[in-house]
């Protein structure tokens, strides 16, 4: 199995700062609950433990540390994608 | 592709965020796979490289100082030269079906 170049554009363009209370609310509706969101310096991490995950919310940036199942992530892309401005 | 001083011009995404006057959101995704594969990391690096560049064709995938890009993906190995290493891979949301493609090919290579 290869992967070819794709001819065209890849996922959504997002902006703007992401709205961590609506975050937590679509992964609860996507069926990944109990996180804990607490504060930073520079902004937040909602810490997903019952999927030993870890989100690190800046105003411009957010990085998902998780364990590489393919379900949650997309989980996340989707909840991601309900709280972010996007073309 | 955009009009721009009434030239046609191919922008990447910062460079359009900037046009059109709008902070970009990045969105990065980074999970981890431990590979038991004593040496050092430099080495277990290159045979990643190698790897890749089987299953890329047409991909342009560089490394330096043992880190190994393809467009977004970036692919981190650590570890001490004796004990199993830590392949980090991470990707931006844009990349998803690349980054997860190389996620799971180092998943199964150590299964």
């Amino acid at each position: 199995l290869t992967l070819e170049p794709a001819a065209g554009a890849g996922a959504a363009l997002h902006w703007s700062a992401l709205d961590v209370p609506a975050l937590v609310a679509a992964l609860a509706r996507e069926g990944v609950g109990e996180a804990r969101v607490e504060a930073g310096a520079d902004g937040c991490i909602v810490h997903l433990p019952r999927h030993d995950t870890l989100v690190h919310v800046e105003r411009h940036a957010t990085h998902v540390f998780c364990e590489g199942r393919a379900d949650v992530r997309q989980a996340l892309r989707r909840a991601l994608a309900a709280c972010l401005p996007h073309i | 592709l955009c009009v721009k001083d009434n030239r046609l011009s191919l922008l990447d995404l910062d460079e359009i965020c900037d046009e059109i006057g709008i902070n970009r959101h990045v969105i990065r995704f980074t999970s981890t796979v431990r590979f038991d594969d004593p040496g050092p990391s430099v080495k277990t690096a290159e045979k990643l490289k190698t790897l890749l560049a089987e299953k890329l064709q047409g991909w342009s995938i560089t490394i330096s100082d043992g880190n190994i890009s393809v467009e977004s993906v970036l692919i981190k190995v650590e570890g001490d030269d004796d004990s199993t290493k830590s392949i980090y891979v991470s990707w931006t949301n844009q990349d998803e079906d690349l980054g997860s493609y190389i996620l799971g090919l180092l998943q199964s290579m150590v299964q």
